[in-house]
């Protein structure tokens, strides 16, 4: 009896697991080809010094040695660093901010203005580089235009992205993205529930303290995601530097970031080794804070309540009331 | 503590419809007062503006000498529970308690101490750590009352507290409700759709439908003797059956006639339908006031109507029928189960008039149109001749003896 029937269950098992991997199979062809290949690629590459494409020998770890001991290295790290503090503690409060007015309830005309402030976001980084390098030039930049207009004794060849890039940067990316983040913060800024925020101004706390303990527990878990988004796309900055300072790293390398120091060593002195190794040390910077990120929002959900009411055992009382029946008697 | 007059309180959506519409309640010192109606007839509304949480397009609340229209919520010396529970989900059980009492800068030290005392006289002295996730909706609500019993309000407000309970505990909760009320004394304001609920709480029900007031009264009045047929379908389980009639008066009574039969009403009814003879009004029979006929030692005493019964639900002591009743009218009866009753079949039942109102039928918001008479202050089983509808065959076991000719015969 049971022979049949077991390996017909194995049979069915085994063309169940061949139908499934035959559905994969386009998607696992693309992420091997597209992904895996290229990361083994970079991990062998990360050993080796290349001279240019073709020539190449096996050094170990001698890049990650030479990474870490390399001061341009050091500051394009902190260059980044310092653009990625500007952008999350400048850009994702305001950010905030903006969402919380956004959020206000009766005001006119809110899908307007969150198409205004989300719009910069449809501008690529390219145009936001290109209308920046235009603000900020020397003599025609508006910036100096404007400033020379107001004040008589500005000098005009005044070098804003010489002295200056970090700011400039800065501020560029807070025009592209904060109506990014915005809108982040009021997608999560809406699911507040609302009868928290009456029960809090019932109970009479203040603004601040209504913030403190009513809409920030409920935004936290966008709110580092949100902070995730920015950190990842800040260490990425590279577009950016690289029009405003016309692919140079700016004056004492004041607009080196990372990734242009990577695109310097890998395209430009053709060390592909050295530039995976720092690729791999981008990686592992971003890992780490991913990793933060997903336990601080764990924390923050358990913290939280679940909306839904859990059903739990009632008190002895309750069965007893609950057997009399509901309507009248005839 | 304080009570809340209401006066013409009016309020409108931006689109002109109202929610509201000259509303004036007043709720003594003390008492316990449910607002009670359908989804949509602008009790919650009702409560917010009360709050402080909505403004009245029109109209004044005043919360005890004071008038409170100006006044923000937290200026009001109230405490409301709201129906999702509004605890702050990151603060302990005792934290959610005490924070009215942070938010008005009392000290960490007696806070706590106020905040354990009063969440040991709720039975929630051993969850005093925990998060609101980790409690259960009943646990969950009592957090919720003890936020607001710290605050020793003047009134308390409650926005249909218990509708997310399941029935175990919204029974033990009514219960200890109740216990709360009667131990504190404060003034309150209930909002609930669920009748029950009222009926079991309230010194006096506020009975809104389509944002006016259809009837202020104790449950006994809102029950017994409602103000208009809105009322009448809306309080009561299984509802209230209703059949339009004819009134005709006449020399030793009067009679209600509707298509396919007429009844005798009681006498005590005769003299309220005297005015109203030839006008349409609405005849309304509790499905409790129904008896099996075959069940009476002395039918003749009795009207009795016969009822096309399509289905049964069996309830325990008692069951319902359902099926067609005198008009053609979807009727249901509830009877005792001792005699079992088959699907399919005519019953004949005898009803009992203390149970039976009878409505006029106004033009415009028929709903609304008042009471004629009926209700606990007819004599029980009044002495009047059974009828049956022209359309039904006459039933098996109808009383052949006590019907005189004159009502058996339709009434067209």
């Amino acid at each position: 009896m049971m022979a049949p029937s077991a390996s017909r269950t194995a049979a069915h098992t085994a063309s169940r697991d061949r139908a499934a991997w035959l559905l994969l199979a386009p998607f696992l062809a693309l992420v091997v080809v597209f992904t895996l290949w290229p990361l083994a690629g970079a991990v062998l590459l990360a050993g080796q010094q290349t001279f240019g494409p073709g020539t190449s020998r096996f050094v170990g770890l001698a890049n990650f040695r030479g990474v870490l001991a390399d001061p341009l290295f050091w500051q394009a790290l902190q260059n980044t660093i310092v653009f990625t503090l500007g952008s999350v503690l400048i850009q994702l409060p305001i950010a905030l901010a903006l969402a919380m007015l956004l959020n206000q309830p009766g005001l006119k005309g809110r899908s307007f203005f969150r198409l205004v402030l989300f719009s910069p976001v449809m501008v690529g980084v390219v145009y936001v580089g290109m209308i920046f390098f235009v603000l900020l030039q020397k003599r025609t930049g508006l910036i100096n235009q404007l400033l020379a207009m107001l004040l008589p004794s500005w000098d005009i060849n005044f070098a804003w992205l010489e002295h200056w890039i970090m700011l400039a940067m800065i501020l560029a990316s807070l025009w592209q993205y904060t109506g990014f983040n915005m809108v982040y913060f009021l997608a999560a800024l809406q699911s507040v529930p609302s009868e928290l925020q009456e029960a809090a101004r019932i109970d009479g706390a203040s603004w601040w303290k209504r913030f403190r303990h009513v809409t920030l527990p409920a935004i936290i878990p966008v709110g580092s995601f949100v902070v995730l988004l920015s950190i990842i796309g800040s260490f990425q900055i590279f577009e950016l530097p690289f029009i405003l300072l016309q692919g140079n790293a700016g004056v004492d390398n004041k607009g080196l970031t990372i990734v242009g120091y990577l695109y310097q060593t890998g395209f430009q002195s053709g060390d592909l080794g050295y530039a995976s190794a720092l690729g791999w040390v981008i990686a592992l910077v971003l890992g780490v804070c991913a990793l933060a990120q997903r336990v601080l929002s764990a924390r923050a959900e358990a913290a939280r309540s679940t909306s839904a009411p859990r059903k739990a055992p009632a008190p002895a009382l309750a069965p007893a009331l609950a057997r009399q029946p509901s309507g009248g008697n005839p | 503590m304080a009570n809340v007059r209401l006066t013409n309180l009016c309020k409108r959506f931006a689109n002109g419809a109202p929610v509201l519409d000259g509303v004036n309640i007043e709720v003594p010192d003390g008492a316990f007062c449910v607002l009670l109606g359908p989804s949509g007839c602008g009790k919650s509304t009702l409560l917010r503006i009360v709050a402080g949480l909505d403004d009245a397009t029109s109209g004044d609340v005043f919360i005890g000498a004071q008038r409170a229209n100006e006044q923000s919520p937290k200026d009001r010396n109230i405490a409301m529970v709201f129906q999702s529970y509004a605890l702050y989900p990151h603060l302990s059980v005792l934290d959610n308690i005490a924070f009215p009492l942070e938010a008005r800068g009392v000290s960490r030290k007696e806070r706590r101490a106020r905040a354990a005392k009063v969440a040991e006289s709720v039975q929630l002295g051993a969850l005093l750590e925990r998060k609101p996730a980790q409690l259960s909706g009943g646990q969950r609500q009592r957090v919720a009352l003890a936020r607001a019993i710290i605050r020793e309000p003047a009134v308390f407000l409650f926005d249909e507290p218990l509708s997310n309970l399941d029935a175990a505990m919204r029974h033990a909760m009514r219960v200890e409700l109740r216990a709360l009320h009667q131990r504190l004394g404060v003034t309150s304001l209930y909002v609930t759709h669920d009748q029950e609920e009222a009926l079991a709480l309230a010194d006096r029900i506020v009975v809104l439908s389509g944002g006016r007031v259809q009837q202020i009264g104790t449950p006994h009045e809102v029950y017994h003797a409602p103000a208009n047929r809105f009322v009448a379908s809306f309080v009561g389980t299984p509802a209230m059956n209703f059949v339009r009639c004819t009134v005709r008066a006449h020399a030793s009574g009067a009679s209600l006639a509707f298509e396919g039969g007429v009844l005798q009403v009681p006498e005590s009814w005769a003299a309220s339908l005297a005015p109203h003879d030839a006008a349409t009004c609405w005849l309304g029979v509790r499905p409790t006031a129904h008896r099996l006929a075959s069940e009476l030692h002395d039918v003749s005493l009795s009207a009795t109507l016969a009822m096309r019964v399509a289905s049964t639900e069996m309830q325990g002591d008692y069951t319902d029928l359902h099926g067609t009743g005198p008009g053609g009218m979807p009727w249901t009866a509830r009877i005792r189960s001792a005699h079992p009753v088959a699907a399919g079949g005519l019953v004949s039942l005898a009803i009992d008039f203390r149970a039976c109102h009878v409505f006029a039928d106004g033009a415009g918001d028929a709903q609304s149109a008042p009471r004629l008479c009926g209700g606990a202050s007819t004599p029980a089983l009044a002495q009047s001749p059974s009828f049956a509808p022209q359309s039904f065959a006459p039933p098996t076991f109808a009383p052949a003896t006590s019907a005189p000719a004159s009502t058996m015969e339709p009434s067209r």
